[in-house]
């Protein structure tokens, strides 16, 4: 937390304090446009699914990128390097090309033909199974708050740095501000927000990788200074070096521990996990036609590329600017490369560089670009938690009016924030990145095959689907808890039990992200257990299939 | 290589660019089609209304 402290000291607090405040005042307009225009249990929890394209797209972007993927990911490019830029193609080429087309038209299709309102109620009424509901909105329950939690710690982390405000202050404020509008506006709140936060961010992160190119010379020479400063790799950062890193512009070593962790867990894991994720999959179902749909794919596409391109451009590039510069920088940082300016904590990376690089205007404009993806974000998973826990859990064990419903998921979404809260006070620093992965991969190897299956498989049977989701979590929890040397020393299960940290230690195994082998696993028992069992209803499939599908 | 030390990194941005494109295309050339939101919300609400009616009976 020292080099907070030291960043911070050069902020007008002031002037972010009173533009912060102006900002909130327009999020709090649009959170009260939602509220007013939030009618019934279909409003809140699907925006009335009249929502225009740009708010979609953007929503959808703005919900898709975090303060983990800016903050977070940036600080691990700032340390490792620019292969990361895998996983912007992975968020572009899979997160919203592929995810838009291939499943954004089927879900919305579908899910109208079904009245669907959530993600759990789409999957449990496409094969038939309040269980199969029940299963999800309580893996939703149990599994989103971690994540927003993480997204919370990287917001109240950017705002005790900036505003220098206690860190626990800051995470209470946090949550407070975005549950008014959750709560009250429903998605439709949330998405008005959404596309205000989603523009902010791509003009903030686009004028930071302006201004940072402009700082280094040029496109092709920031990159060249990059690439000269490779020898530094093995002459600093010992530990990294170990790993695998070898230069900043360069892939990691092939089948080094961080090749690993870069192909595995990232670009895989978290770039096809995004497919499966409930709050971005419930937004096919916001929007009237496919035209909407259509149109979203070009927004989306560019809002990624601006934000997340940028950002890991911009975190890799930020060893030229704290090594080579000498204007404006402390001189505790000047001469170091970016994760020892940051104290060894990626995290704080790309916060140290925009409060050194930047002019005080553009670090405004930043603030608000960081504030806006944290708050997304969050507003997003809130809504999700909540409506699994008002809408799924709750109202399938007591049949209620279409207005204690959006009661009953109100309260839903304050207990999923209440969760994340204290999540966020008990959690270590330094786990951005690694708690977004972790929620990612989950997602994937749990939802993803039965999810795929419900839009492309007619012959996937129920219980086909429940043994798929079954095996996909508890293969997943299964790595996490004993064979994925990371996650498995934090939580100590397996030293516990078997007095070591991880049951199988022969390389690469440690190192390989559990949605590897956990996708194809859920995906092998989706088909066969569907293969032998009984065939579904026909007249269902027609119901779910009719229109075009 | 845009001054980028390897081919797999250079390839990766150029990679990211150019899915971009095919975003930004697709999404031009579809811009007005697809439009089936009323023809979907009307088969919706007759469906309904059917379900409702069967419950009556």
């Amino acid at each position: 937390m020292h080099s907070f402290l030291t960043v911070a000291a050069g902020a007008d607090t002031l002037i972010l304090g009173a533009l912060i405040a102006v900002y909130m005042l327009g999020i709090g307009y649009l959170g009260y446009r939602g509220f007013r225009k939030t009618n019934s249990n279909r409003d809140y929890l699907l925006a009335g699914r009249k929502v225009n394209p740009f708010v979609m797209a953007m929503s959808y972007g703005a919900a898709f990128i975090s303060t983990s993927a800016l903050v977070g990911f940036g600080g691990i490019a700032g340390e490792f390097g620019m292969g990361l830029m895998w996983l912007v193609f992975m968020n572009i080429a899979i997160g919203i090309v592929f995810a838009f087309i291939f499943f954004g038209r089927r879900t919305r299709r579908i899910g109208r033909s079904l009245d669907a309102r959530t993600f759990p109620e789409f999957m449990g009424r496409r094969f038939q199974s309040d269980g199969i509901k029940l299963f999800l909105a309580l893996v939703i329950f149990i599994f989103i708050p971690l994540y927003s939690s993480v997204v919370l710690i990287g917001g109240a982390r950017f705002l005790q740095e900036v505003m220098a405000v206690d860190y626990h202050w800051a995470l209470g404020i946090f949550a407070v501000v975005v549950a008014c509008y959750v709560v009250f506006g429903g998605l439709k709140g949330v998405m008005y927000v959404d596309a205000l936060m989603g523009t902010v961010m791509i003009v903030g992160m686009l004028l930071l990788l302006i201004m940072c190119y402009r700082a280094l010379g040029g496109v092709v020479e920031a990159h060249q200074a990059l690439t000269d400063m490779a020898p530094l790799a093995a002459e600093r950062l010992p530990k990294e070096f170990a790993l695998g890193h070898r230069g900043w512009t360069v892939m990691p070593e092939f089948n080094s521990i961080w090749w690993w962790t870069l192909v595995s867990s990232l670009m895989l894991g978290v770039g096809i996990g995004a497919l499966a994720q409930p709050q971005l999959a419930v937004r096919f179902m916001t929007v009237r036609s496919d035209r909407e749909l259509n149109r979203a794919v070009l927004i989306g596409s560019v809002f990624i590329l601006l934000t997340v391109g940028a950002a890991y451009m911009v975190g890799a590039l930020s060893n030229v600017f704290f090594f080579y510069s000498d204007k404006g920088i402390a001189d505790t940082i000047h001469g170091k490369l970016a994760i020892e300016a940051a104290g060894g904590n990626p995290d704080l990376i790309i916060p140290l560089f925009i409060r050194q690089a930047l002019p005080q205007v553009v670090l405004y404009l930043f603030s608000l670009t960081l504030l806006s993806a944290a708050m997304s974000t969050l507003s997003s998973l809130f809504h999700v938690t909540g409506s699994s826990i008002g809408h799924d859990l709750v109202s399938a064990v007591s049949r209620r009016g279409e207005n204690e419903s959006v009661l009953v998921t109100r309260l839903g979404v304050v207990f999923g924030i209440v969760i994340s809260v204290v999540l966020g006070f008990v959690l270590p620093p330094g786990i951005i990145a690694r708690g977004t992965a972790i929620f990612f991969g989950v997602c994937a190897a749990t939802f993803l095959p039965a999810y795929a299956a419900a839009l492309y498989w007619k012959r996937a049977t129920r219980i086909g689907v429940w043994a798929s989701m079954a095996a996909g979590l508890g293969s997943s929890l299964f790595g996490l808890f004993f064979l994925h040397a990371k996650e498995a020393a934090s939580l100590g299960v397996c030293d516990y039990l078997f007095g070591r940290g991880v049951l199988c230690d022969v390389f690469p195994w440690p190192y390989v992200d559990p949605f590897i082998y956990s996708l194809p696993l859920s995906l092998a028992v989706l088909v066969v257990v569907s293969f032998f069992t009984a065939v579904p209803d026909k007249n269902h499939i027609k119901k779910c299939f009719d229109r075009g599908v | 290589m845009l001054g980028l030390g390897d081919l797999a990194v250079a390839l990766a941005v150029w990679s990211c660019i150019g899915v971009t494109l095919v975003g930004v295309v697709y999404g031009a050339f579809n811009w007005n089609r697809g439009d089936d939101g009323d023809q979907i919300a009307a088969e919706a609400r007759l469906r309904r209304r059917n379900r409702r009616n069967r419950r009556r009976r």
